[in-house]
This record gives structure tokens, C-alpha cells and sequence, in this order.
């Protein structure tokens, strides 16, 4: 009795842990938290004076209300330098830029730039090629680092800018096969167009670091409500160019969101980055009834209907029978409606329909759109816009019963383009829509499609108008995948 | 005289073999027209003594007073009566009780199914139903299969029904009406044939059809001869009492109306073994309930008859079920829901949420468009301009002026809310608080009350209102102290102890509450699974495994209490993103040493490699068990082998050899 008491407390505590881990791990907390440190709550390094600050200060990190460096990063700088042997020359970490439920990110220079082979760095075509240093790295084992680079800032002076990357520092507590699966990952997407490669990754028992390129970027709160039809159409290109790319390897990202897409409003590149929930097509699922053609389905759900004993307008108290059970990694407001729907055969369509949610967030100019506390706020949410009638649907394509009785989720709700006056705040001027917005709706519509297989492809939609606005008049459209392939 | 001593004696069989019951009156009478009886008894039929009484007599004279030599030629006629309504059944019921372990259906009784179930296919078109106190569904479904078969139902009881169908306990029988029978009248009037338990419907022959074989008779008075032994005196008295006063009660008038009733378990019994093809499978369904022999083991059948029941109302609540009355099983909606199921339903629902019944829509706290201002999420009202205006100011200086701008635009106006209200919301939300009696005015709410709230959803009576003072308690945040403070930002009093308690304590009530054990039990085969295939990478994610336990919270909890919770762990969630932030402001202005002290703020959390939750994650990585994975290479031979390729590529050949 007293074990099970204790047993049961214990399992209470682990509930609760699990609780606040899923408002952590939400990964729009992740977002959040990282969007904060951009905004100005992480400091430069006091010591630092960047080089190229001035670039920079364009952006977020330009906030000076708190110019000093938290003594608890600084201080977890410094460990993460002195574990790994040898680190400290390689990499100079200037500041955190971002932190994650399973890692922190942090800025640092990158030492030995010039001793190696940069072609992930997508600037370096801007640069003269540098002739070797003079002194050879070669003798430099990682027992002899710490007497070879004595002074790394000679080389330092030596260059004319120095180079930055990203150092992720994934928690020790993550899992070799998490760590793994996101890093192999990376590894296939290496080359991809708008996906952030990685340099390099190691270990040192537990703990793993990967080396990103350091990518330049602005907030997208900074940026959302500035940007013309045009603009939306490039920002998109980009990411949708990352998308084809990602899901053409079968690859699901997963975690689609303003975020995760580190944007240069000013170079208009854009990366696409955080692999970390990101999965291969086809693993860990079983079939859906979406996945089955259009009358199978309808027999199927017929005869569910006929032997259904359910009573209406109420639902079991005590249930024993199994949950359905699904990926549902994604960030709060951007799940597509079949991760909501728990379906079990989850394909890279569900980024498309992230994707069009930033596109939503951008037209109506409101970010977030979807405020969706958790998944049930996010279907009514869903079901708000889209009526009763297409989410029933919608359900059915995976074999879900939808019902619901809120009074604000019409039978047919809203079409975007009335969502978007509205939400821009011209319905009552009697405002229409401009013609390249029109577009960017008729775009919207096909990303933000309730049924997966009738979505648009990343494919598809690089060459919908819309992501071909403006390309016809400046370059063909093979020069630009080229300079895109290049990024 | 003495017949009012021996009339309750007549329900009891066992009576008869009494010595003591026969009285020497009696005995003296019976030993003188021994001879005569039948004529006695064809005289007394006109009814002096009642008919009970008689047997009694009968009875008595023959054990007590007759030497079994010079009895056995009195036993004439009512020696028959007798021995088809007591002495045979006894018998039977004794043999009975011997074979009923027996279950397995002989090719006899197989015969005896596939008779039956022709003989029943052939009686369903004559049929009429009537479904009584059975729910709409199950009668829609009964309805279907019975019209399958040719029978029909009516809406209304009527004349034309032959049979009703119930749920409710079926009343006693008529007094039998075959007056040449007057042991039926002491034995046999509670249950008649075509009453019979449903237990007994693997007897082909009970099923109302007459049958002349002995063996049905027998095993029907064996059932009326077990029953009555078990029938209180005061039924008997009803059922005497019964034609004075009319009863209007459905039941008793199709009772009166000689329309037969059967129980629904016995409906969907005949209806399960008429519709099964393999008459060994329909002998067996029929013996699952209980065994063939019926009386004696009657007990056995009640019992199978509730699991069975109890399976099938596990899922749908019971079938008997007033709607309009909550079950215990289940929930009910009374206020918009949203409720999202397999519809096969072998599995859980995916979502289900109740929210409180609002008589203006967009009172409701479910998401849906709201007055917000330019730039805003469409789905969360914009409470307070100030804050807001307060709060954007904050932000960064160059963007204030642009944002006094956003405060001067309009409003998003959606559809539903008709005139563009100044008023805000949250004044709404107090007014209603003041309609609902609640005591803490908006404005004055402590930093106390955080706890008096959790200690309300605490409370058993949890309603909709708590969840209205959660919300509301979530917004006032930002009126803590009495003036508008940035939202997200907490004033330093209120420490984040505080805070992640008031979150403990909330899920504490959810573990005390709201089926933990399903969600434990969720999260434990969760870790077991994942302990089995430690391959499946995304399965290993805590992430995943807070999401999935996270999940299943969604539709164990009560829906208010769950949406008390959220809208709580999104303010913790929203606060403490500030507070950090506040902590790094004022990090920056106070001396190191005090900050140095705030480093060693635990950081608990979950630890996938140990499959541990820890209280601090500094702690948790020195710990035994944390080193002995981390330092076993083994753990990372298949990560090894990645890094392994990802070595940075030296730029210039003679650097081959650096690893970096």
C-alpha cells in the first residue's frame, strides 16, 4: 500500500514534470524564448567590440536596454569552452542567441576559418582567396592545441573580418539517437537550397556540439508588417525552395514557423534551420484512412457509421480503450490539420501547411495568427475559419468523427480573403483585395488546403504565379535556382 | 382456522413433505372418503377452500396420515395437479441442479436451435414491438434488426403491439386463468411462459411458442417452481391487489393486455442467436449467459447477464439512460463542445472539450475572433490598450512612435461582434463575476491569490466560474500592484517558487482528480515503449513524450478543469519567459556576487539517456548513473560513426591530418 502510495506520488511528480516540460518544449516556447534573446534580452559581450556590429544593428540585436552579458551565460559559456579541449582556439563564443528545449545556441567566431573548406559559407564568394598562413596547423593534435594557439587573436588580426558561426550545444540530456537523427539529417540535406549545412559536429562523452554558419537575420515581428506582396513572394520562394528541397530527400521538417526560417530582409536569403524535430517520410507510421482511395474510404466510414453505438452528446467518462497515437511534434499554431487529427501516416504536406500559415500571418499583418494554447484551441481555431462543414471533412479523411456545437464555428466559415480585410481592418472601407494579394490568397488557399493530398507540393508551388512574381522581369528562372542552390 | 396458518405455506413446496402441516381435522376427514377424493375435489372446485389451501390438505392427508400402501390409490387427479406444479418440478430441479455444469449443446439441443430458430424466423413477421425506457439509439438499432427479421415497431403502445420491450424490471404475471389448474394458482403466477427470464432463452421451447414436449413443461415449472421459492409474499400480494387498482404504468397494461414482455437482454439474445448461422455457435451464445437448466443456477446467469451488460455499457454508458440525467459514466454535454472521434470508435476520442454555456457567443472562452487591434492575434481579445500601449513602448525606443500610431487605428471588427465596443473586455469579464456573486473584484486580486485559486479547483464542486477567475486571474496579472505593468512582465515579489508551485499544485489536483492513472498509464507505456525500440528516433524524444502524455490530458481531464489549466500554464508560461527576462535586467544592475547566486537556480527537467526526471540538471550530469551512460562508448557508437564523416574538410592538403 505504501509503495503504491509512493508510487503513485512519484508518478504525479513525473506528471507534472511532463507538464512543464510541454510548456517548455513547446517549441513555440523554444521560439519565444529565442525570439526574446534576439530581441534584445541577451547582451554583447562587454569585452567584444563586433566588427561588424554595424551590420547588425540593423536588427534585433541592436536593443542597448540591456548592454551587459548575464553572468549565468557567461558563466556557461566558459564551461562549454573549458569541457571541450581544444575548443577555445578553434571558436571564440561571443554570446548566446538562442536557447531550446535541447540546446543553446550560441554565436562565436570561428579561428580556423582559413584553414579549412568553407563551401557552406554562401558569402565567401564575395571574398578574395586568402594564401595559407604562414604557420602550418599540421604539427596540431588536440593534446598540443593548447600550447600551439597561444595567441589565436594573431590570426585574428591577420584577417580583414572575422568569421562567425553558430555553436549549437545540445543538452547532455538529449538522447545519442535524437542527436542523431537530427544530425544525419543535416548531413542528407548538405548542399540543399536555404537549409542551414552543418560545418562540422563532436563529442566529448555526452556532450555533442554542432557547427552552423552563423546567419545573419532579422526578427520576423520586425519585418512582417513592412512587407509588400512582392516581399512576401521572395520570402517565400526562399522557404519554399528549402521546402522542395527538404521533402524531395522524403524528409519532414516538422516544425515550420517564422522562427525556424532565419530571414535577411536585406540580402532576402533565407535559411531554413532546427532540424531537431524533423523525420523521415514514412517512419513510425501506420496507415491512414487518408492514404486510401476516395471510395474505400467512403465504404469504410459507412460501415464505421451504421455499427456505431456512441451515443450522441456525450462521451465516456471511463475510457480503456486505446488512444490513437501520432507524431504530433510541430509548434502550437502551426500544426497542420492532420497532426491534429492524429493522422498515422503524416507526410511533408503538413510543412506546406505551416508554410501557409506565415503566409496567413503575413497577409493579415497578425502575428501570431493562431493563438492555440494547445491542440484543441488550435482545431476550433481551424474549424473558426473553415466551418463546420469542410472540417467534418476533413476529420473524415482520417477517419475522425468531427462535431461540435460552438456557436462562432459556422457551417461554412470564412474565405481568407474576407479574413484578411478584416484583419487588416479595410472590410468596412469596402476595400478589395489587390491584385498580387489576390494571388497571394489564391497561393494561401492552396497551402492551407484541409486535405493533405490535395495541397500544394513545395514543388508545385515554386511555380505557382505567386512564387513567380518578378522573376520573368529580372533573371530567368535557372540563373535564380542556381543562385539559390548557392546559398 | 387453521387455513390462515397454512396459506403462506402454499408458495413453499417443501411444505408438502411436512408431517407437521397436517392437521389431525384433516387427516381425520382424509381417512374417511379416501376413496372419494376425486369427487371431493370436483365438489370443493366451486371454491369453499381456496384451491392452495387445498393442496395442502391434499398433500397433508397423503404423507402424514396415509400409510404408503393405502395412498397410492388416492393419488388420482390431484395427485396430476400436484405433480405437474410441485412434486415433478422439484424433482427436476434437482436433476437439474446436477447436470448444469454441463453446458456443452448436445446434437439434440442443436436440433432443437435450428428448429427453433425457424420457427422463430417464422414468428418475427407477426410480430409488433414496442420499445419501452430504452434509449433512441439502441432502439434505432433494435428497430433496424427487428425489421430486418419482418417484424415492425410501433412508436406508440397500442392495441397491435404483441410484443414490449424493456429495460426496466417486468412486472409479475396475471393470475394464471386456467382454473383446472389449481397448483398454477399457488406456483406458477409469477412467471408465466412467455415472462420468462431471459436467462431462459436458450430453451427453444420458452420463447412463447406452446410447446407439448415434457421436457419444456418440465423445465418450465422447474423455473416457476425455483423462482416462486424466491418471490417475497408482498409480490404475490400485488399481483392479487393488481386488478382493483388500475395500474396505468405501461408494463402493467400490456400485463393486463396479455402482450408479452420480454427484458432487452432477452430481445438482443434472440435476436443474436436468430441471426447467428451456425446453430452450434447460437446453441452456445444461447448457453453463454448462463447453463440450459435455467432455475437453480439463475444466480450463475444474473451474473454473467450484469458482465456482459457491464462490457457493453463500459463504453456508452447504460442503455437504459435518461438522458436528461448525467450519468456516471458519461459525461454529457450541457455548453458548446468540441468533440473529435474515432469513428469506429476502437479508440479514444482524439479531442473533446466542454466550455461553459454563455448566453451571448462571444462571452465564450473558446478561441474565436475578438476585438484585436492591428498586428495582433485575431483570436485573443485585446484587453487592455494601455498595457498594450505600455507594453510596445517598452519594447524598443525607435518603435514607440509607430506604436502610439497602432493605438490610434481601429479595431479589428469580426463578423460575430456586431458594434465596434470600447468597452473592454475585461470589464466584462468583472461584470459577469459580479452577477455570479464572486468576491474578488479584478482589480484588487493579491498576489495571494494564485493559490486561494488553485485551492478552488481544488474543490469537488469545480465549475465553469473558477475557470472564469482563472482567466481572469490571468489577465489582472498585468493590474498586479494596483497599475498597468507590461504584459508578460511580473513584479519581483512574486517569485517564481510561487509560480511553480501554483503550477505542482494545479497538476497536483489534476493527479488527485482527473484519472491520473490514465495518464500515467499513458506516459508509463509510453516509457516502455520507447525502453523496446530505443532505435525510433523521434519516439525517444521527451518532447514527444510530454506532447503525447500532454495529449491524453487533453480529453482525461474535465474540460473546465483542463481549460482552468492551460489558461493558468499559459500566464506561468507567458510570466515566466518575462521574469527570466526581468532577472536578466536586474542581473545587470546588481552587483555579481548577488547574481552569481541566482546561477544556482536548479534547473530541473527530464533526462532521456537516464529515462529520469531530475530536480537540477547541473546535479543530474555529475550523477552515477547520468556518467555511467555518458562515459559507456558503446552508447555512442552509432553517433560516433556520423561525427565520423562530419570532420571539417581542411582547406589545404598538408593540413590533412586535422581532425577539426
Amino acid at each position: 500500500m505504501a509503495t503504491a502510495v509512493a508510487a503513485r506520488r512519484r508518478r504525479a511528480d513525473s506528471f507534472r514534470i511532463h507538464e512543464d516540460v510541454a510548456a517548455m518544449d513547446d517549441a513555440e516556447m523554444h521560439g519565444k524564448a529565442l525570439q526574446e534573446e534576439e530581441n534584445g534580452t541577451y547582451r554583447e559581450d562587454e569585452e567584444e567590440v563586433e566588427p561588424v556590429d554595424e551590420l547588425e544593428s540593423n536588427y534585433s540585436e541592436s536593443s542597448e536596454d540591456e548592454p551587459v552579458i548575464d553572468v549565468n551565460i557567461q558563466h556557461d559559456m566558459e564551461k562549454l569552452q573549458s569541457s571541450f579541449s581544444g575548443l577555445r582556439h578553434r571558436y571564440r563564443l561571443i554570446k548566446r542567441i538562442g536557447e531550446g528545449t535541447f540546446s543553446t545556441v550560441y554565436k562565436a567566431e570561428d579561428l580556423q576559418y582559413d584553414h579549412f573548406d568553407n563551401s557552406w559559407d554562401f558569402e565567401k564568394e564575395n571574398e578574395k582567396w586568402t594564401p595559407p598562413p604562414l604557420k602550418s596547423f599540421t604539427s596540431q593534435s588536440t593534446t598540443t592545441l593548447d600550447l600551439a594557439a597561444e595567441d589565436p587573436s594573431q590570426h585574428l588580426q591577420r584577417r580583414r573580418k572575422p568569421k562567425y558561426v553558430a555553436i549549437k550545444k545540445i543538452y547532455v540530456t538529449s538522447s545519442p539517437t535524437r542527436i542523431l537523427n537530427e544530425l544525419e539529417l543535416l548531413h542528407d540535406l548538405r548542399g540543399c537550397s536555404s537549409v542551414c549545412p552543418l560545418i562540422t559536429a563532436f563529442r566529448q562523452t555526452d556532450q555533442v556540439v554542432a557547427i552552423l554558419p552563423y546567419f545573419r537575420h532579422a526578427d520576423f515581428r520586425e519585418y512582417f508588417r513592412k512587407m509588400t506582396v512582392r516581399d512576401m513572394s521572395i520570402y517565400l520562394r526562399s522557404l519554399f525552395s528549402a521546402l522542395a528541397s527538404v521533402h524531395s530527400r522524403n524528409i519532414l521538417h516538422r516544425d515550420i514557423k517564422p522562427t525556424n526560417f532565419l530571414y535577411d530582409p536585406l540580402t532576402q536569403r533565407g535559411v531554413l534551420v532546427d532540424f531537431g524535430l524533423a523525420e523521415r517520410e514514412g517512419v513510425d507510421c501506420k496507415p491512414c484512412l487518408c492514404h486510401e482511395d476516395a471510395l474505400m474510404r467512403k465504404t469504410r466510414l459507412r460501415n464505421a457509421v451504421m455499427g456505431s453505438t456512441a451515443p450522441a452528446g456525450g462521451y465516456p467518462k471511463q475510457d480503456t480503450r486505446p488512444s490513437r497515437r501520432a507524431n504530433r511534434a510541430g509548434t502550437r499554431g502551426f500544426r497542420a490539420p492532420e497532426v491534429l487529427f492524429k493522422c498515422t501516416e503524416q507526410t511533408t504536406k503538413l510543412d506546406i501547411w505551416s508554410a501557409g500559415v506565415i503566409l496567413l500571418t503575413i497577409l493579415s499583418r497578425r502575428f501570431p495568427f493562431f493563438n492555440s494554447a494547445d491542440d484543441v484551441e488550435a482545431m476550433i481555431e481551424i474549424a473558426t475559419i473553415f466551418g463546420q462543414k469542410r472540417m467534418k471533412a476533413a476529420g473524415q479523411l482520417h477517419g475522425c468523427s468531427f462535431e461540435t456545437t460552438i456557436p462562432t464555428i459556422g457551417t461554412f466559415g470564412f474565405s481568407f480573403e474576407r479574413i484578411i480585410l478584416w484583419s487588416t481592418c479595410r472590410s468596412d472601407t469596402g476595400e478589395t483585395l489587390s491584385k498580387d494579394e489576390k494571388l497571394a490568397v489564391d497561393f494561401l488557399n492552396k497551402c492551407m488546403e484541409l486535405d493533405p493530398s490535395r495541397r500544394i507540393s513545395a514543388e508545385e508551388a515554386l511555380s505557382h504565379d505567386f512564387l513567380r512574381m518578378g522573376l520573368e522581369d529580372e533573371v530567368s528562372p535557372e540563373e535564380e535556382e542556381i543562385d539559390i542552390m548557392m546559398v | 382456522m387453521s387455513s390462515t396458518r397454512r396459506v403462506p405455506l402454499s408458495s413453499n413446496p417443501n411444505a408438502a413433505n411436512s408431517p407437521l402441516r397436517a392437521p389431525p381435522l384433516y387427516s381425520l376427514q382424509a381417512n374417511k372418503k379416501s376413496r372419494s377424493h376425486a369427487e371431493l375435489m370436483r365438489e370443493e372446485a366451486y371454491g369453499q377452500p381456496p384451491p392452495a389451501k387445498r393442496q395442502m390438505v391434499d398433500l397433508g392427508i397423503q404423507r402424514s396420515t396415509v400409510s404408503p400402501s393405502r395412498a397410492r390409490p388416492a393419488r388420482t387427479i390431484v395427485h396430476r395437479a400436484v405433480s405437474k406444479a410441485s412434486a415433478l418440478g422439484t424433482a427436476a430441479a434437482e436433476r437439474a441442479a446436477q447436470n448444469a455444469p454441463v453446458c456443452k449443446p448436445s446434437e439434440k439441443e442443436l436440433d432443437n436451435i435450428r428448429q427453433w430458430q425457424t420457427q422463430i424466423r417464422a414468428r418475427f413477421p407477426k410480430m409488433v414491438f414496442y420499445f419501452e425506457s430504452i434509449s433512441d439509439e439502441q432502439r434505432h438499432k433494435l428497430a433496424k434488426q427487428v425489421t430486418q427479421l419482418g417484424a415492425r415497431e410501433e412508436k406508440f403502445f397500442s392495441i397491435n403491439i404483441t410484443h414490449v420491450v424493456t429495460t426496466r424490471p417486468i412486472p409479475p404475471a396475471k393470475v394464471n386463468r386456467d382454473e383446472n389448474d389449481p397448483a398454477a394458482d399457488g406456483h406458477a403466477n409469477v412467471e408465466q411462459p412467455k415472462t420468462i427470464d431471459p436467462s431462459l432463452l436458450n430453451r427453444t421451447a420458452d420463447l412463447g411458442i406452446p410447446s407439448t414436449s415434457t421436457t419444456s413443461v418440465r423445465r418450465k415449472l422447474l423455473f416457476d417452481t425455483a423462482s416462486s421459492r424466491r418471490i417475497p409474499l408482498q409480490a404475490q400480494e400485488d399481483t392479487i391487489k393488481r386488478p382493483k387498482a388500475r395500474n396505468t404504468d405501461v408494463l402493467h397494461r400490456a400485463r393486463e393486455m396479455d402482450k408479452r414482455i420480454w427484458s432487452l437482454e432477452k430481445l438482443q439474445k434472440i435476436l443474436d442467436m436468430v441471426q447467428e448461422p451456425d446453430p452450434y455457435k447460437s446453441a452456445v451464445l444461447g448457453q453463454g449467459r448462463g447453463t440450459s437448466q435455467g432455475g437453480p443456477n439463475s444466480k450463475a446467469v444474473e451474473q454473467s447477464n450484469l458482465l456482459q451488460l457491464l462490457q457493453n455499457e463500459r463504453f456508452h454508458g447504460p442503455s437504459d439512460r435518461d438522458p436528461t440525467v448525467a450519468s456516471k459514466d458519461l459525461h454529457i454535454f450541457k455548453g458548446p463542445y468540441i468533440y473529435v472521434y474515432d469513428v469506429e470508435e476502437k479508440l479514444k476520442p482524439i479531442m473533446v472539450r466542454e466550455y461553459a454555456k454563455v448566453a451571448d457567443k462571444k462571452d465564450g472562452e473558446w478561441p474565436q475572433f475578438r476585438v484585436a487591434s492591428q498586428g495582433r492575434c485575431p483570436f485573443v481579445e485585446d484587453y487592455e490598450p494601455v498595457d498594450r500601449e505600455n507594453r510596445v513602448q517598452t519594447r524598443t525606443k525607435e518603435r514607440t512612435g509607430k506604436a502610439a500610431v497602432e493605438v490610434a487605428a481601429p479595431s479589428l471588427k469580426p463578423p460575430q461582434v456586431e458594434p465596434p465596443k470600447p468597452v473592454t473586455g475585461k470589464r466584462t469579464l468583472a461584470e459577469m463575476e459580479e452577477t455570479q456573486h464572486r468576491v474578488a473584484p479584478v482589480a484588487v486580486m493579491t498576489a495571494a491569490e494564485p493559490f486561494d485559486r488553485a485551492k478552488l479547483s481544488n474543490a469537488p464542486s469545480l465549475d465553469f466560474r473558477t475557470q472564469n477567475a482563472f482567466r481572469s486571474h490571468a489577465k489582472t496579472g498585468r493590474f498586479l500592484a494596483g497599475e498597468p505593468v507590461a504584459s508578460g512582465v511580473q513584479p519581483s515579489n512574486v517569485t517564481s517558487a510561487i509560480r511553480s508551485q501554483m503550477i505542482s499544485s494545479t497538476t497536483g489536483v489534476l493527479g488527485a482528480k482527473a484519472g491520473t492513472s490514465k495518464e500515467i498509464h499513458g506516459l508509463q507505456r509510453k516509457v516502455l515503449q520507447k525502453a523496446s525500440t530505443p532505435v525510433v528516433s523521434q519516439d525517444l524524444s521527451s518532447r514527444r513524450l510530454a506532447e503525447m502524455s500532454h495529449d491524453s490530458n487533453t480529453f482525461i481531464r474535465s474540460a473546465s478543469l483542463s481549460r482552468a489549466t492551460h489558461r493558468k500554464l499559459d500566464a506561468v508560461e507567458e510570466d515566466e519567459s518575462a521574469q527570466q527576462k526581468a532577472k536578466l535586467r536586474r542581473t545587470a544592475s546588481v552587483p555579481v556576487p548577488q547574481a552569481k547566486q541566482k546561477a544556482r537556480d536548479p534547473k530541473p527537467g527530464y533526462c532521456e539517456n537516464c529515462q529520469d526526471k531530475f530536480e537540477d540538471f547541473d546535479d543530474h550530469i555529475v550523477s552515477r548513473k547520468h556518467r555511467k551512460f555518458a562515459d559507456n562508448d558503446d552508447n555512442w557508437a552509432q553517433l560516433d560513426a556520423l561525427l565520423s564523416q562530419l570532420t571539417r574538410v581542411p582547406r589545404y592538403q598538408h593540413e590533412e591530418e586535422d581532425e577539426w
